[in-house]
């Protein structure tokens, strides 16, 4: 699933872990999400959404 | 492995303590195996005796070194290492169908890594994330159709006189299927 979480991680000038940190999962998490290999649970989608103050479908592309 | 925030020396120093653990373990068996070699007949040598001493005292030490390491962050590496440990203590040495009057509480006090080893897995799954969680059951899923698969084809070889392997290679055979799962299914979201 396409995202946009590397943009706006890098707007906020947060590093892969601090965003990993901030949503309670490992880098390896964030990694695997940013890099379209993996698709989070509809509860870290709504975390994600939350944190940066974005809808789901605004930050996720089917 | 998975969790890649550990700090790298944590996880060095981790390992480092479960390799000696192990060859610690391995000596302690065989140890008590030098001591065994007479059966029961025969006092036990005064050196042998010391020698497992001495390698109960380095256990210790070595597991309270390790607690710490354990208490900053939990590894995998711990789990395959612990287990692995358990294996070296079960399998190293000879076996004799008398029981030394020590072998008895040996064995169970043997059961305390196999504990050790369960407490710690539903610890780690408990506190995994879900794409953690995601490759831990990827990987106990291969490594269940691996033991599966030798499994049936053993028992479609038993048949044809084939020697009855040692029943710790299944243990064996189970722990590094899982330890080959983890790194393969944790490669693919890298």
């Amino acid at each position: 699933m396409k995202n946009h979480l590397r943009v706006l991680r890098a707007e906020r000038d947060w590093s892969q872990a601090e965003l990993a940190e901030r949503l309670s999962v490992s880098r390896q998490t964030v990694n695997a999400i940013e890099t379209e290999r993996y698709d989070p649970s509809l509860p870290l989608a709504f975390r994600i959404a939350r944190l940066f103050g974005k809808l789901i479908e605004e930050i996720f592309e089917p | 492995m998975l969790n890649d925030t550990h700090p790298k020396s944590t996880q060095k120093l981790g390992i480092w303590l479960l390799l000696a653990l192990t060859a610690n373990g391995a000596l302690l068996r065989l140890a008590l195996s030098l001591a065994m070699r007479d059966g029961t007949r025969n006092p036990i040598p005064a050196a042998a005796i010391a020698w497992a001493l001495a390698a109960l005292a380095l256990t210790a030490s070595l597991l309270w070194l390790l607690r710490s390491v354990w208490r900053r962050r939990d590894s995998w590496a711990l789990y395959l290492g612990a287990a692995l440990l358990c294996i070296v203590f079960y399998k190293v040495g000879r076996n004799r169908p008398e029981l030394a009057p020590i072998e008895l509480p040996l064995a169970i006090l043997l059961l305390a890594p196999a504990a050790l080893l369960v407490w710690a897995f539903v610890r780690q799954v408990r506190r995994a994330d879900e794409l953690e969680r995601k490759i831990l059951f990827q990987a106990l899923a291969f490594a269940f159709v691996i033991e599966f698969s030798v499994a049936i084809v053993y028992a479609l070889l038993e048949g044809m006189d084939v020697p009855r392997p040692p029943s710790i290679l299944w243990a064996s055979l189970l722990v590094m299927s899982w330890a080959a799962g983890l790194g393969i299914f944790a490669r693919r979201y890298e």
